[in-house]
């Protein structure tokens, strides 16, 4: 636990965070709204006796509790693709991408897909939804949510996102969800907490913050561009964020992420010894003892109209 | 490859989805919102009429798998049937739940006469556990009784599994 104690000072109550990184996380999931709906699927729960509870900020997302949360796999609405798992926080961007039906949306790192199909089914099965990721291996993963969920907007590529081409119409919306040392994954994977070898982070950082650069860059003018990762890290984070907008040749326009519901913390403005941009305090940090979640940052902002 | 939007050559609707339509009781006009299109050659997958392709970065997939067309008799793919299915109206079975727990462990079904009325005969029909279209199944000609499961590999459920 030692790589948490660099954020003793930045966390709301670091005790609290100790204690919930050594629950199980909870089992969270929403409804696949192009096959039912949350009435529906929630009457098939109750007359299976399956114990759930609904988010509080998310109309069709719930958790499982009691038996049925450790193999929701099993269950029928998950084989028929009514349904599909995905942790709670990692739900979150998608609240900011705030899609219009016939949108082009992007996932510039989409594995294993599930803000892909989040995207998918919030543009109703319209539009176009660029599913890449730069492994080929990982994009089984995104197949097998598709072909489950049944999404028919979705195109899949394979390149590296950094260099993702400039299409001939620039996307409506893109979302950097980038590769990171994903501490904030450590209530599933243990592992997740063991110190990043200071060249593995460097290279990752370096890909972080070409990856944002050039989302903004194949965005659309006025469009909207969200960073994501799952760790703790400002390096990964605010950091990112500031050397990747110091790059552009315009000054993108921030969203507040808060959402009701859902306790969470700003992001930094300053973080040993260096000072990030003021419009930080506009992104969303979320602490997994605060939501009982895993950990996730989350930015958003929009392209200016000019460029 | 200069870059741009790709004009696919979408497949002739009519002639690929018509026998569909009409085996399974679904309106041909249902299928003015989606295109098929052809990207290897082992079948069709179904996209969105407003679906926008550039060709750069290539895309690897496209849409949904729609139909296998490799083989003597075309069938909808698993995908392709639980998005169908709520739409079709004839060559439905619906099974109870012993059923369908084999018939998702892609074990042979037994049918009874009660499970039939919505059937014109034996060939291709779509299976249903009360309102969840489950996907496809076979009636032999030579054994209309019995119900071979379609549900592939990789989405059955273990025998004597109980996903309800």
């Amino acid at each position: 636990m030692s790589a948490l104690e660099r954020y003793r000072e930045i966390v709301d109550d670091f005790d609290a965070l100790m204690d919930a990184l050594e629950r199980p996380l909870p089992t969270t999931g929403w409804v696949n709204t192009l096959k039912t709906d949350p009435e529906t699927l929630f009457k098939g729960f109750e007359a299976a006796g399956v114990e759930y509870s609904r988010l509080n900020w998310k109309p069709d997302g719930f958790r499982l509790e009691g038996a049925h949360a450790n193999n929701p796999g099993r269950r029928i609405e998950f084989l028929l693709g009514h349904m599909q798992i995905q942790e709670e926080a990692a739900m979150l961007p998608m609240y900011f991408m705030e899609p219009k039906s016939g949108d082009r949306i992007v996932d510039m790192c989409a594995a294993p897909g599930n803000k892909t199909a989040q995207i998918a089914v919030a543009l109703k099965n319209r539009g176009t939804v660029i599913a890449n990721d730069r492994r080929v291996a990982r994009m089984r993963a995104i197949r097998n949510t598709s072909d489950r969920l049944g999404l028919l907007n979705l195109v899949m590529t394979n390149c590296d996102a950094a260099n993702f081409p400039t299409p001939t119409e620039r996307y409506d919306a893109v979302l950097a969800d980038v590769p990171c040392s994903c501490q904030g994954t450590s209530r599933k994977n243990p592992d997740a907490l063991y110190e990043t070898p200071a060249d593995v982070l460097h290279a990752l950082v370096r890909s972080q913050r070409a990856i944002l650069e050039r989302a903004f860059r194949i965005c659309k003018p006025g469009g909207r561009v969200i960073y994501a990762t799952c760790t703790y890290a400002p390096e990964e984070n605010e950091a990112v964020i500031d050397d990747a907008i110091a790059r552009l040749p315009f000054e993108p326009e921030w969203i507040s992420c808060k959402i009701d519901g859902v306790v969470s913390s700003p992001g930094l403005e300053s973080w040993e010894g260096r000072q990030y941009s003021s419009g930080m305090q506009n992104a969303m940090r979320v602490w997994p003892h605060q939501n009982d979640t895993g950990g996730f940052f989350v930015a958003a902002w929009n392209k200016p109209e000019r460029w | 490859m200069e870059r741009g939007i790709i004009e696919f050559e979408f497949e002739d609707m009519n002639e690929s989805v018509a026998v569909i339509a009409r085996w399974f009781g679904i309106p041909l006009d249902f299928f003015d919102d989606y295109r098929l299109v052809r990207t290897n050659t082992k079948g069709l997958h179904i996209v969105n009429a407003d679906i926008q392709v550039e060709n750069k970065p290539k895309a690897e997939s496209i849409g949904l798998p729609f139909l296998h067309t490799n083989m003597a008799v075309w069938k909808l793919t698993q995908p392709a049937s639980l998005f169908l299915g709520p739409h079709c109206t004839r060559n439905l079975i619906l099974l109870d739940r012993a059923q369908a727990c084999d018939y998702l462990a892609r074990n042979p079904v037994t049918l009874t006469e009660d499970n039939l009325h919505e059937c014109d005969g034996p060939g291709y029909v779509m299976v249903r556990f009360g309102a969840m279209t489950l996907g496809l199944a076979f009636r032999h000609r030579d054994d209309p009784m019995e119900l071979q499961s379609m549900v592939p590999k990789a989405w059955a459920t273990a025998d004597g599994v109980d996903p309800f």
